[in-house]
């Protein structure tokens, strides 16, 4: 089954509870972006959080800009600030 | 029409108000304010989001207790370079409460014991030009005391993840990546039984008597009897690298979850076989590693633009999960 996407802001506690994760796929991305599992469950979650619906192309290029953002913040690292991070960020597709 | 007494024999309970989950699986009743048939079930393991630290940037911290009553504290702070949080929190399975601040700021250090008797040691301040240390600093309830310091300086060891307090081990680490096993019995460390392989930024987990090592820049799985470590019956099944998180009770009952590259994969070990189980839902690494494999916590951590997350996000680890279903019928 197809995923559906959205952005939300995870306020902490019960954003999403461990039915919801036995319900639905659900995972998280920069951008607070969320892709979830295209069911009644998903579905229901994505209005219970204030979800904004998002095409799979505008939810990857929130994640694109993040990525890309990160990238320019660690070219601009010191290389001793390089050494503690865990390498440059690298672009994804999403699910 | 058939009727359920007409098929089970018996009427259905009706409630006013639905029972506990946990205590009624299988369970069926008409919840009479809701005009509703219910039931309980046992579901799988799963995350689920718990409250936001108050540390916001934060990743690798110390960490001990159990997912009721959790410390996290210290830890990378971004931007960097800049001293480490110096900030400690503990959370109650809802919320994150700020309390008294650690003495040496520091991050990819460990912890364990409860939040009356905790410890957090080793660990590096990502101010600029700073080294590792061996600091090592005692919880009691209401502030951190510096006490006897490790043997070796160093970071990214893999560390118990004990609540038999305050007592720990740290194994491996770096810099170099080596193999040195300290351990810790409430008054000061003493360097016992090297690890086989060499590795940094895995999961660790149980206590001095009965510990587990997984994953890391050399992915290896070894199991620590009190005396020495030896490899284990199998090594982990997924890919977890650096920045792994892990818990659990001992070397036959342990977990371990995301790391890098950034997934939310978790996997529990039962002393002879890893099983993948539900992921967290963010991909994440540096993690707290925080409970057991029926209840864990994961606060902070890096996110998936390699730079920690901004809110402080935390998932809570639940296996198994019980859950009251309302039939319906379509």
């Amino acid at each position: 089954m197809a995923n559906t996407y959205c952005t939300a802001n995870n306020w902490g506690k019960d954003f999403f509870t461990h039915e919801d994760r036995n319900d639905f796929y659900l995972s998280g991305h920069a951008g607070n972006v969320w892709v979830v599992g295209n069911n009644a469950a998903g579905i229901s979650w994505i209005n219970r959080v204030s979800g904004t619906a998002k095409l799979k192309a505008e939810a990857q290029a929130i994640v694109d800009a993040e990525v890309e953002k990160a990238q320019a913040d660690y070219d601009a690292f010191s290389a001793e600030e390089k050494l503690q991070r865990p390498g440059r960020p690298k672009k994804y597709t999403l699910p | 029409m058939a009727n359920y007494k007409g098929i089970k024999g018996v009427k259905t309970q009706s409630l006013a108000s639905d029972p506990t989950a946990a205590d009624t699986v299988g369970k069926l009743w008409y919840n009479t304010a809701g005009y509703a048939l219910k039931y309980s079930a046992e579901g799988d393991g799963a995350w689920a989001a718990g409250g936001n630290m108050n540390m916001p940037y934060v990743a690798s911290t110390c960490c001990f207790g159990t997912q009721s009553a959790g410390m996290a504290a210290t830890g990378y702070r971004a931007p960097s370079p800049v001293p480490s949080q110096v900030n400690a929190e503990t959370y109650n399975g809802t919320a994150w409460t700020e309390v008294n601040n650690v003495n040496n700021g520091r991050y990819g250090g460990g912890g364990s014991g409860t939040l009356t008797a905790g410890v957090i040691y080793g660990g590096v301040d990502n101010a600029a030009g700073s080294t590792w240390g061996k600091w090592t600093e005692e919880y009691d309830g209401t502030s951190f005391t510096e006490v006897n310091l490790m043997n070796g300086a160093r970071q990214y060891f893999m560390s118990s993840t004990s609540t038999t307090v305050p007592t720990a081990f740290a194994v491996c680490g770096t810099p170099p990546i080596g193999t040195l096993m300290e351990t810790y019995d409430g008054t000061s460390w003493s360097e016992v039984g090297n690890a086989n392989t060499a590795t940094q930024g895995g999961a660790g987990a149980g206590t001095n008597a009965s510990g587990l090592k997984v994953a890391g820049s050399v992915s290896s799985c070894e199991s620590w009897n009190g005396t020495s470590w030896t490899e284990a019956a199998a090594n982990i099944g997924e890919a977890h690298g650096t920045q792994t998180s892990g818990c659990g009770a001992s070397n036959t009952s342990a977990m371990c979850y995301g790391g890098t590259p950034y997934s939310g994969l978790t996997e529990t070990w039962n002393g002879s076989t890893w099983t993948a189980v539900a992921d967290m839902a963010t991909p994440t690494g540096g993690r707290t590693g925080i409970g057991t494999t029926g209840s864990a916590l994961a606060g902070g951590g890096w996110g998936p633009t390699t730079g920690p997350t901004s809110n402080g996000e935390t998932e809570e680890w639940s296996d198994p999960v019980y859950s009251i279903k309302t039939v319906t019928v379509s």
